[in-house]
């Protein structure tokens, strides 16, 4: 897979929304990962 | 005016689109297609100088790109001035301009042309005929497709994710963008071009 570029101009809020995304990611890996786990019927 | 001897980068994509609401579902969607494949998205929303005039940010950052998408799929006639926008076709006659006049390295230049449907440009800009036209038919899924096999095409570069895969996870950044906003609290439909393509890269980092 190509790697990802950086944008030429930084966001003010880069940090902000790098932390924003981490998060999200992270609990829909959790979530995803809770799905697996539960037994099915 | 820019200099002349402006380095002309390879892997920078120009994208010259409408900016309104009601386009921002196929902005958005070239956006992440253009950083998905690994390249950089550029457009004239990324400047925020005020003391600069619109037109020479334009002309730099269209001498700075290698490739070129434009969207002539908002030039239709507006229902309170009766008159087309002509911003799209303006830039898109810059870029074949800087191609043709420009110094050699400029000549590597390639350009994309999306549009509503396939033969509509011949009605307002049939001159432009023979170069690479598309149609997304404003589907922001088809838009991605034909961004993905354009640059595969023109970049001639190997292993580029295929256009369903893009599009599939263009669905899953729209479904955690919401998310990502609530905690910054900013708007989805809102965010400057900036923040939309740090959002973009961060996310594609972490989840692709």
């Amino acid at each position: 897979m190509t790697p990802v570029q950086d944008p030429p101009k930084k966001s003010s809020r880069a940090s902000d929304i790098e932390r924003a995304v981490g998060e999200i990611s992270l609990r829909r890996v959790q979530a995803d990962a809770i799905l697996e786990r539960s037994p099915k019927k | 005016m820019p200099s002349l001897s402006a380095r002309l980068r390879s892997n920078h994509v120009f994208i010259n689109c409408p900016f309104d609401h009601r386009y921002r579902p196929i902005f958005n969607a070239i956006v992440f297609a253009v950083y998905d494949l690994g390249f950089v998205a550029r457009c004239s929303l990324e400047e925020d100088d005020a003391g600069d005039f619109r037109l020479s940010k334009i002309e730099r950052m269209i001498q700075e790109c290698r490739f070129g998408i434009n969207d002539l799929s908002a030039v239709a006639l507006d229902p309170i001035t009766n008159l087309p926008r002509f911003n799209m076709p303006l830039e898109l006659g810059l870029f074949l301009g800087c191609r043709r006049f420009g110094p050699q390295n400029q000549s590597k230049k390639r350009t994309l042309i999306l549009d509503s449907e396939q033969y509509r440009y011949r009605h307002f800009i049939s001159d432009i005929s023979g170069q690479d036209i598309r149609a997304h038919g404003g589907d922001a899924k088809n838009a991605i497709r034909e961004v993905r096999d354009w640059l595969q095409a023109t970049s001639r570069r190997s292993m580029l994710a295929g256009g369903g895969e893009i599009v599939d996870r263009y669905r899953r950044f729209r479904t955690d963008l919401p998310d990502i906003c609530a905690a910054l609290a900013l708007e989805p439909d809102r965010l400057t071009f900036r923040d939309l393509s740090a959002a973009i890269t961060d996310w594609l980092r972490t989840s692709r």
